[in-house]
């Protein structure tokens, strides 16, 4: 291991950048409540791996859907594995947000000058929520259908614009194919995306600003 | 515990974590392995429309119950005095389907140019085998051909 990285460090010189922002200065009095963070980081990283896994065998059909991901979990090795992986990571990458959310409004970090870093954070959540609703409905089971025509009804029940904000989400004027693909598509496209976008500026306000200090 | 230690355990750890995870990442891209085919029987004729002397194409359809869907397919039936046989229209060179070329009495394949006599035997061409034989049976009058599904 060191050997590798001595050669690696020979001819490209990689210790020293890496060092800048791996040994870091922490303040003092940190505990385990600011992992949650990191914690969030990694069920998304899994999320990720998981999901492009998933993204082999899943079919984002009207007839195929629900046959699919009863493949997936009787016939592909690990399938099963996988597909839970997948979904309770998603449970648990809600979790760790709100948890870290509470963490920095209890020790009052979203104070200036960290006030964009909490608006980024905001919308990363905006975007896990977006992510767990689109994803629910890709099972396309009878629990997933009901809910996002729940879901997407109450889009509805906003004045003047309601309707024509639901067939965009909908794409018809029930929950059907075009519904899913639509919800496919924004699940592993637009969103992740977004996500890694989000999480990129996140990361390197707090690279440059540091953790806030214990109250 | 000692730090230096510590990020040794810890760095083992992760790789290895890693390393599992590609396993099965590894197994579960796969695919899995596809189910025998079963052998069906399809019927393509009645007894007396068998060519006694000659090639008739024959086109039929098959479902496949595990992807339920219809194929059509077809097939050579070939009447000689030594009987009448079944011959896939497959190509054993890469697959393509091959044409009776009823003048000079030979199958060529479009795509490389194999040649076969009426039975399917090799003629020239780059192709390793002759074409394959159908089992076809004959039941109350009607001709059934054996396919795998």
């Amino acid at each position: 291991m060191g050997r590798m990285l001595a050669w690696l460090d020979e001819r490209f010189h990689v210790i020293k950048p890496h060092r800048r922002f791996l040994q870091r200065r922490i303040p003092d009095g940190l505990n385990y409540a600011y992992c949650f963070g990191g914690l969030a980081f990694t069920f998304f990283l899994v999320l990720a791996g998981t999901g492009l896994l998933l993204s082999i065998y899943y079919i984002p059909s009207e007839k195929e859907a629900y046959r699919s991901i009863v493949m997936i979990n009787e016939t592909v090795l690990f399938g099963w594995l996988i597909r839970s992986l997948h979904k309770w990571a998603a449970s648990f990458f809600i979790v760790s947000i709100i948890l870290h959310t509470i963490r920095v409004f209890a020790t009052r970090s979203y104070r200036p000058p960290r006030e964009l870093n909490w608006m980024v954070g905001s919308l990363t959540f905006l975007v896990a929520m977006a992510s767990a609703f689109t994803g629910y409905l890709l099972p396309w089971d009878q629990r997933a259908y009901w809910a996002t025509e729940v879901g997407t009804a109450m889009i509805q029940t906003i004045p003047f614009a309601g309707d024509a904000l639901m067939l965009a989400v909908r794409g018809s004027n029930e929950v059907s194919g075009a519904t899913l693909i639509r919800f496919y598509s924004i699940h592993v496209l637009f969103l992740p995306l977004c996500m890694g976008l989000l999480l990129w500026m996140h990361f390197h306000m707090i690279k440059r600003q540091g953790i806030a200090k214990r109250l | 515990m000692e730090r230096r230690a510590f990020l040794r355990k810890a760095v083992f750890s992760f790789f290895s974590l890693s390393g599992i995870s590609l396993g099965v990442a590894a197994a579960f891209l796969y695919p899995a392995r596809p189910g025998a085919r079963k052998e069906q029987d399809v019927y393509l004729m009645d007894e007396d429309d068998l060519p006694r002397r000659g090639v008739r194409m024959v086109t039929f359809s098959v479902h496949s119950d595990e992807h339920d869907v219809t194929m059509v397919n077809r097939v050579f039936v070939v009447g000689s005095p030594e009987g009448v046989i079944a011959l896939s229209p497959v190509c054993t060179h890469l697959g393509c389907f091959v044409n009776w070329d009823a003048n000079r009495k030979e199958f060529i394949c479009p795509c490389h140019g194999a040649k076969y006599t009426m039975r399917g035997e090799i003629i020239s061409g780059p192709q390793p085998r002759p074409l394959m034989q159908l089992p076809l049976k004959v039941d109350h009058g009607k001709v059934y051909l054996g396919v795998k599904v």
